[in-house]
């Protein structure tokens, strides 16, 4: 980021790296303790359930107000959001400490590198959103919603294809879930995972309650997943995407044809091996 | 103007002939409604109040390409809208020009993707283009005062061999 | 005596009032619709397949484009969902010169689709009057970030730069002079014979429909749900900032015409409401110089564009390159509703119709 280049020979001292504090940006948050954070830098999956966040039950986002003002003296950090000035090239916070601390210095091996910023494990249980609980969800679908991971307080259902359709019409009828809103509805394309290599995800919202839920169906090629689009009239558009930009086929869509791109198109544009300026046929307009 | 047109060698009737035609037809360029993407915002704000692409002669903006004389071309050309854009442009009677709006219908712009058409001058032929994502309205309109120029050194004299 | 046949009508991707490139197939009975099909596509131009190819901090100028009459708010969307993805946040007076900046480029986005709107139902003089004020505002980001309308204004930390001198007082001057204008827009409109007749009781959806056809923003708003992503899960500053969520009633596009007229003003409350209360210090927090977000972490971001949800999904592999970029957009969402709004009405309706939902195809195609 160009705020590190900026000042290569800033003559303030640089900031010595701490790199055995995990250096959190944001301000320490009231009321909770922070669970010890996994800084090993990857995240999956995390394994908390609905019980182990303590946050997941609605507590409210902690207000920014009792954040230090950046107005006092540049020296106190820890609060993100302050560079002295004139400013010294920082040093990330926490990572690795060869990376831009002192401009001469050559790499150090990366030993363990803490992720920049605050941990999984934290980013995990630092609720800003809240979610819709899950226990109705495990109480109807004991097998499902045992495995549900978050992050950034939003549960990450995975749900088996078949039974996406009941899953979502609970979640859309129960009176605590009240899921009346699909917010979106998309495909990924996971090449390295050779079994199932597509992946759909829907977000729900329920505007009764300000509650988030998101679901995830592993696909293998060729296999298909029956729509919701009776359960939500929205996902027509959705699914003709997903089947135009991945060639996830929906059983029973009512109109399951290409959408965005010209009718007569071949191939699935946003499947990793789709080059981005795309295939030698594609283009019909050359300069001749 | 069919019957004058290209017998005559270059004399003096011609350019007098000429300045007439060519004074007419640079003074009310009429455009059609052709915004694809954000040049035509742009394309818009040079219609409007404060940039005002009528005291140009230009403001009548055309709903249909056969009542029109220049296509603007602003903002970015799929290879869906391709044969559209081909197909308005067979429409137009002469003399008509075209004006590539932006750098996504000059070149294709900062999509280098697999549905974008780089460039419409692979579609159509252009007289004009204007750089810029999009281009200020001042940019328009000096590519409309360009036209213009370009369209003085019209002539109906017949072109020598 | 007379037997009538059903006409079918191709509303063209070029055509005056489709506010971009948007073909409908209408079947028509006479005047009547009796059933229509929106093709879209046909300004589709890869976005999300550049998002999973670019470095997160490039895929921003990506953003300006797809919604471009409201470019602000995908720069904000996405930078706000990246910063979630690394855990980084913005320090708070950057916080309040996004929610300004944002207002501003709401009350841009709906005076653009006043004009539009009116233009398309036939008051020519609205659209000149609108876009003189728009060029106020569009002075102001070119004062800031150098751009009119394609403004990369955001970065993932911050802000870039301050407000310059001035620019403040310049921004309120606009602001209080602001109210005039929209009386002005309403003295011609709203109690206009026409614009009720043309207008009042066309394209009316129950709340139950608009919340099944996943509609959002103001024509959600319009059809009785108070909704507003700023209320319901705050993001930047506005959970500091008092401001009301304009509802209509009826479903129709008067009520969605009021809504967003409504929300022109409380968008000049939240900025002046920002401006005054606007934190001192720096605007940028530290960034790393490589992005590192969690391998494998996942966030959806939504925030209320001036035209409903805007989302964006990121799916990180631990690289600076997001591995999944989706942005779920509005317009996209709000026009699969269009059939079922415009069943039944004149063909002059559809028109109508398509300027109230508010829909921009770069948003739509992407």
């Amino acid at each position: 980021m160009s705020d590190d280049e900026k000042d290569k020979s800033a003559p303030g001292p640089p900031e010595a790296p701490k790199a055995s504090e995990p250096k959190p940006s944001e301000p320490p948050k009231e009321g909770e303790t922070p669970a010890t954070p996994a800084s090993t830098g990857t995240v999956e999956p995390l394994g908390r359930t609905a019980e182990g966040t303590p946050v997941a039950a609605g507590a409210p986002t902690p207000p920014p107000s009792p954040r230090p003002s950046p107005a006092t003296p540049p020296a106190a950090e820890g609060a993100g959001g302050e560079a002295p000035a004139p400013r010294p090239r920082p040093a990330p916070p926490a990572a690795a400490a060869g990376e831009g601390a002192a401009p001469a210095a050559p790499r150090p091996a990366p030993a363990p590198r803490a992720p920049a910023g605050p941990s999984p494990a934290e980013l995990a249980q630092k609720a800003e959103v809240p979610s819709v609980p899950l226990d109705r969800l495990r109480a109807r679908f004991p097998e499902i919603a045992a495995t549900a991971t978050f992050f950034s307080g939003v549960p990450i259902v995975a749900v088996p294809a078949g039974s996406i359709v009941e899953v979502c019409r609970f979640l859309k009828d129960d009176e605590e879930s009240r899921c009346t809103y699909l917010s979106n509805l998309h495909g990924t394309h996971y090449p390295d995972k050779k079994d199932k290599p597509f992946e759909v995800v829907y977000h729900l919202y329920s505007i009764d309650r300000a509650q988030w839920i998101e679901l995830k169906i592993e696909l293998a090629e060729g296999e298909s997943v029956p729509t919701v689009t009776t359960v939500w009239k929205t996902a027509n558009w959705h699914e003709r995407e997903a089947f135009d930009m991945l060639g996830i086929d929906f059983a029973g869509h009512p109109d399951l044809t290409r959408i965005l791109l010209p009718d007569d198109w071949k191939g699935h544009p946003l499947r990793k091996e789709y080059p981005l300026e795309g295939n030698p046929g594609d283009h019909k307009y050359y300069r001749s | 103007m069919g019957i004058l047109d290209d017998r005559l060698p270059q004399s003096v009737v011609t350019t007098t002939v000429d300045s007439v035609f060519n004074w007419a037809r640079r003074s009310a360029i009429w455009p059609m409604t052709f915004g694809l993407a954000c040049c035509a915002i742009e394309m818009m704000a040079a219609g409007a109040s404060r940039f005002d692409m009528d005291r140009f002669g230009s403001g009548i903006f055309r709903a249909t390409p056969r009542q029109s004389d220049l296509m603007i071309v602003a903002g970015s050309v799929t290879e869906k809208m391709a044969p559209i854009i081909r197909r308005l442009y067979d429409q137009m009677p002469e003399p008509k020009w075209v004006i590539s709006m932006g750098i996504c219908s000059t070149a294709g712009g900062p999509f280098p993707t697999y549905s974008h058409v780089q460039g419409v001058d692979r579609v159509v032929p252009v007289d004009v283009y204007v750089p810029g994502c999009p281009p200020r309205p001042e940019a328009l309109l000096y590519a409309l005062m360009r036209l213009q120029d370009k369209i003085d050194q019209m002539t109906i004299a017949r072109k020598s061999a | 005596m007379f037997q009538t046949t059903e006409m079918e009508i191709n509303l063209g991707p070029q055509h005056p009032s489709t506010h971009g490139v948007l073909r409908v197939l209408l079947k028509v009975d006479g005047e009547r619709i009796l059933e229509s099909k929106p093709v879209i596509g046909y300004l589709h131009r890869g976005c999300e397949k550049l998002g999973e190819t670019r470095p997160m901090p490039q895929v921003v100028v990506y953003t300006d484009r797809m919604d471009y009459v409201a470019a602000f708010a995908g720069n904000l969307t996405y930078i706000e969902a990246v910063e979630r993805l690394i855990g980084l946040e913005a320090p708070p007076r950057a916080k309040y010169m996004r929610v300004v900046l944002a207002e501003l480029q709401r009350i841009a986005s709906h005076l653009l689709w006043l004009g539009t709107h009116a233009l398309d139902i036939g008051a020519m003089s609205v659209f000149l009057y609108c876009f003189r004020e728009r060029e106020m505002i569009l002075d102001l980001f070119e004062g800031y970030c150098g751009a009119r309308l394609t403004l990369n204004a955001v970065r993932i930390g911050g802000q870039l730069n301050d407000f310059p001198d001035g620019w403040v007082d310049e921004a309120r001057r606009f602001l209080n002079a602001f109210p005039k204008q929209v009386e002005e827009y309403e003295t011609l409109l709203s109690q206009n014979r026409i614009w009720i007749e043309r207008t009042r009781g066309v394209g009316v959806i129950s709340a139950e429909e608009a919340i099944d056809w996943g509609l959002s923003g103001p024509p959600l708003r319009g059809s009785g749900v108070a909704w507003d992503i700023r209320k319901s899960n705050p993001y930047a500053a506005y959970a500091d900032l008092s401001f009301d969520v304009p509802v209509g009633e009826n479903g129709d596009t008067y009520d969605r015409y009021l809504v967003r007229m409504e929300e022109m003003r409380q968008a000049r409350r939240l900025a002046l409401e920002a401006l005054d209360k606007m934190p001192g210090g720096d605007v940028r927090a530290k960034v790393p110089k490589r992005l590192k977000p969690p391998a494998g972490a996942e966030v959806y971001h939504a925030t209320e564009s001036p035209r409903g949800e805007m989302g964006v999904y990121l799916k990180s592999d631990g690289s600076e390159t997001a591995y999944r970029c989706r942005f779920r957009s509005p317009s996209f969402v709000n026009l699969q509703a269009l059939p079922a709004l415009v069943k039944g009405h004149l063909i002059a309706d559809i028109v109508t119709l398509i300027g109230s939902i508010d829909i921009v195809l770069g948003c739509v195609d992407r």
